[in-house]
């Protein structure tokens, strides 16, 4: 049992995933793969609902392309917790993209990862592990509030002033 | 048919400690190789490794397996060289 | 060298208060082993052969006397009274406890030390000349941008889940001590030319490394702008995390993707990449530049003589402190100074371990006599980087007392070799008593001075953490059917002419690697034009026949055996 959890509560989640194959519902907020955002914008558009777009790992944005300012979210797979790609992906999302929609993390999203998701630009979790529910259900977020790097989180990109900077209580 | 089994002991790490220990009988973890239950064939070892599997899950050891032991004087004798300095619970130098 | 200020202090605090949440989280099955073995190894702890080991990072391997006496303590109180110095210029202390790590964790934080990403696919300690600061041939001091670098590095959110570890080493100067070559990236300061002329910036080299598949660095950037240090960091890591190998680890290095695009196509990745970052907001602000760069302002020193007639006339009169003068003490770019090399390599003893009255004693040295610092080397060694010349013989007669007297600098005794299997859960073979046996086979400081420079190097396995392929002799310890044997190559070289040492034929059963060695040693001090020229020399101009044919016999070719022995 999986739940969403952004801007350091649990909420609901608007959007539906909707399979490449699978016909796009009506007036429904739909996460869709970049696949078929760039075979379909615009049947998709025309939906007039908010557009997710999941990613792979592997992910490269075409800048020219792809669309990004039309889109509400991105999600960006940990297929393992330990297969870092996806804190690059999100950065170079919010950085060099300067993407301002929804980075949403899916797949072994832990606890002690989530504080380096967030610094990275992540600002919403799909959660299923128990333990990691459990921990955030009783607001107990074990992280060094102290970082050296400049480094966003979610929108809110702190001052580019090398160390020294309180970023997780600028979004909680 | 004869079996290829070799005998076989299992051993972890103390999860709070460290200590090399090896699964003995009743469920019990020792630190000598020497006092260690040891598995003369596959389905003793699999109940080794059941036990085994239960004491990871309860947070007393962590980094399991089995290691081939030599049991001809009786009580079992590490075969490897590196489990050998092991079951010495010391370096040889 | 660097203090922290109060926001260094909570950063390692909290650090600490979060390891000791994810110990007691473990404890209580909150974390499985899988989850929480990553969260522990970037705190420097590993599960090894006997025990828990825990790493303590000794930044660019600088120390004060007051941190080597914690040392010396954690490891008295904790441990078994010794650690040992490896060739990340680190302390490894063998004897550690799970539940006892945050302990250990808090008591470094109150001399400003850490484990932070001593371990784990992160970057880890930057390494660095250990003549840093001091050295006659420096262009400028590598502590103050290694020191950046740690700051940089230390839980960088981007960068703790790479593909494999990540190290870096950098060096100031003229001459390279601090074995760029062999690491993912090397840092060289270097003067600018033509439209750089005036200016100081990095040579920036990659994918250099050990290991299975050993590669020499490659130059990735000629002339980095330092200003720009960070950014470019941070592009290079980008292009590897994203693309670096995660399917197979040992294919999971940078060197090995460098070397599958081809250093040009990585160049141009990461130039791509580099070019999008916003370069202002990773960069190094010139006023924190001044900041930790005033930490490391140079010793205000008066120049004195460069002779001292009591030093003179003791060295005319006592032979081993003029062997250790000869070997071990260095000039120092204020005159009528010194750089003193300590070994940890007494002939017998464990290379690189230290006792912890061995670390107060040499604190009680740097107190005294050395202005509160201390330098580890990656060889294994410590260094005092400045003593006043007439205090020359006072420090070694306390180093006389303590055992660590020993004049081997980088001579055939001054052994690396990595902890082997004695201690190491990856090792195949043991490398300590390899390295024991020979240093007491050649423990006669006539016979090692007559060899002359010479750097022989022991790892275990093939993770080469004894550096095998960069020695001049390399002795890599193989399993062969149960039975521990040890392959040896020739013509490594860590330094600017570095190399990566060649097999030489099958392998020797522990028993017989003195003599090898031995007999290797026979054929270059038989074939070496002079006594001027190093064995490496001698190598290179003879190559590896006479050494094959010396070892094996001319009647066989060593490829024969090689085949046989597969």
């Amino acid at each position: 049992m999986s739940k969403l959890w952004k801007n350091s509560r649990f909420v609901n989640d608007t959007f539906v995933v909707v399979d490449d194959a699978a016909p796009l519902p009506q007036a429904t907020p739909v996460i869709v793969s970049l696949k078929r955002w760039r075979e379909s914008r615009g049947e998709l558009l025309a939906l007039k609902a908010p557009i997710g777009v999941a990613v792979d790992a592997t992910a490269e944005f075409d800048v020219a392309t792809d669309d990004l300012g039309k889109l509400a979210l991105i999600a960006i797979p940990f297929a393992k917790f330990t297969d870092g790609r996806g804190y690059s992906l999100a950065r170079r999302l919010r950085d060099t993209l300067t993407f301002e929609g929804e980075v949403r993390a899916t797949g072994e999203v832990l606890i002690d990862q989530i504080p380096l998701m967030l610094r990275c630009g992540f600002d919403s979790f799909v959660v299923s592990h128990a333990p990691t529910l459990r921990t955030l259900e009783a607001g107990h977020l074990s992280v060094v509030r102290e970082v050296y790097q400049t480094a966003v989180y979610g929108r809110a990109r702190t001052t580019p002033s090398f160390g020294r900077v309180p970023v997780l209580e600028a979004a909680e | 048919m004869a079996s290829a089994f070799s005998p076989q002991v299992v051993t972890a790490n103390r999860l709070r400690v460290g200590d090399v220990v090896y699964l003995a009988a009743n469920d019990d973890w020792v630190p000598e190789l020497t006092d260690a239950s040891v598995a003369t064939d596959a389905a003793q070892l699999s109940a080794l490794e059941a036990i085994a599997a239960k004491a990871v899950a309860s947070q007393q050891v962590v980094g399991v397996y089995a290691i081939d032991v030599d049991v001809s004087a009786g009580s079992p004798k590490a075969l490897s060289v590196k489990e050998r300095i092991r079951a010495a619970r010391g370096p040889t130098v | 060298m660097y203090r922290y200020d109060e926001f260094d202090h909570a950063f390692v605090n909290s650090r600490v208060a979060q390891f000791r949440d994810q110990v007691g989280r473990r404890l209580a099955g909150d974390l499985t082993e899988d989850q929480f073995k990553p969260l522990r190894l970037q705190n420097g702890l590993y599960l090894q052969l006997h025990a828990y080991m825990l790493r303590i990072a000794v930044p660019y391997g600088v120390l004060s006397a007051r941190q080597m006496r914690k040392l010396a303590f954690i490891a008295r109180k904790w441990d078994r009274g010794f650690g040992h110095f490896t060739t990340r210029q680190n302390l490894q202390l063998n004897w550690s406890k799970l539940e006892d790590a945050p302990d250990m964790l808090a008591a470094l934080a109150e001399v400003e030390m850490h484990c932070i990403q001593t371990s784990g696919n992160c970057i880890r300690n930057t390494t660095a000349d250990p003549y840093a600061g001091v050295a006659p041939d420096e262009i400028e001091d590598p502590r103050v941008w290694a020191e950046v670098i740690r700051q940089w590095s230390s839980i960088h959110p981007e960068f703790l889940f790479l593909p494999r570890k990540f190290k870096v080493a950098i060096t100031g100067a003229a001459e390279d001590r601090a074995a760029i070559a062999f690491h993912d990236i090397g840092l060289r300061m270097v003067k600018g030319r033509g439209e750089n002329a005036g200016k100081i910036g990095f040579g920036v080299y990659v994918g250099g490394g050990q290991g299975r598949t050993p590669y020499v660095a490659l130059p990735l950037n000629d002339f980095l702008p330092r200003e720009h240090l960070l950014s470019f960091l941070e592009a290079t890591m980008r292009v590897y995390n994203l693309h670096g190998r995660r399917d197979n680890i040992y294919k999971a290095r940078i060197k090995i993707l460098v070397n599958a695009l081809g250093v040009d196509e990585f160049r141009r990745q990461v130039m791509a990449e580099w070019s999008k970052i916003e370069k202002p907001s990773i960069d190094l602000p010139a006023s924190e530049y001044q900041r930790i760069a005033k930490y490391f302002a140079p010793l205000a020193l008066a120049p004195k003589p460069n002779e001292d007639n009591v030093i003179a006339a003791r060295r005319a009169s006592d032979a081993g402190f003029a062997r250790w003068l000869r070997n071990n003490v260095m000039a120092h770019k204020i005159a009528g100074h010194r750089i003193v090399n300590i070994s940890l390599k007494e002939p017998g003893k464990v290379p690189g371990d230290a006792t912890s009255e061995q670390m107060e004693a040499v604190a009680a040295l740097a107190e005294q006599f050395g202005h509160d610092e201390i330098r580890v080397t990656y060889q294994q060694n410590l260094v005092l980087p400045t003593v006043a010349l007439s205090d020359v013989g006072k420090v070694y007669d306390a180093l006389l007392s303590s055992g660590l007297a020993t004049g081997n600098t980088e001579l055939i005794t001054d052994i690396i070799a990595c902890p082997g299997l004695d201690y190491c859960s990856l090792a195949n073979a043991r490398a300590i008593p390899v390295a024991q046996e020979i240093a007491k086979r050649f423990a006669d400081p006539a016979k090692a001075d007559d060899i002359g420079p010479l750097r022989l190097n022991i790892s275990g396995c093939i993770n080469a953490c004894g550096h095998h392929h960069a020695g001049n002799i390399g002795i890599l310890g193989v399993d062969k059917k149960g039975t521990e044997h040890y392959q040896i190559t020739l013509g490594g070289s860590p330094k600017d002419d570095a190399d990566i040492g060649s097999i030489l034929g099958p392998s020797f059963p522990a028993e017989e690697v003195p003599d090898a060695i031995e007999t290797i040693i026979g054929v270059y001090t038989s074939g070496r034009i002079s006594k001027a020229e190093s064995f490496l020399q001698t190598y290179r101009r003879l190559g590896a026949k006479p050494f094959k044919e010396a070892l094996y016999g001319p009647s066989k070719s060593s490829t024969q055996r090689i085949v046989e022995e597969v």
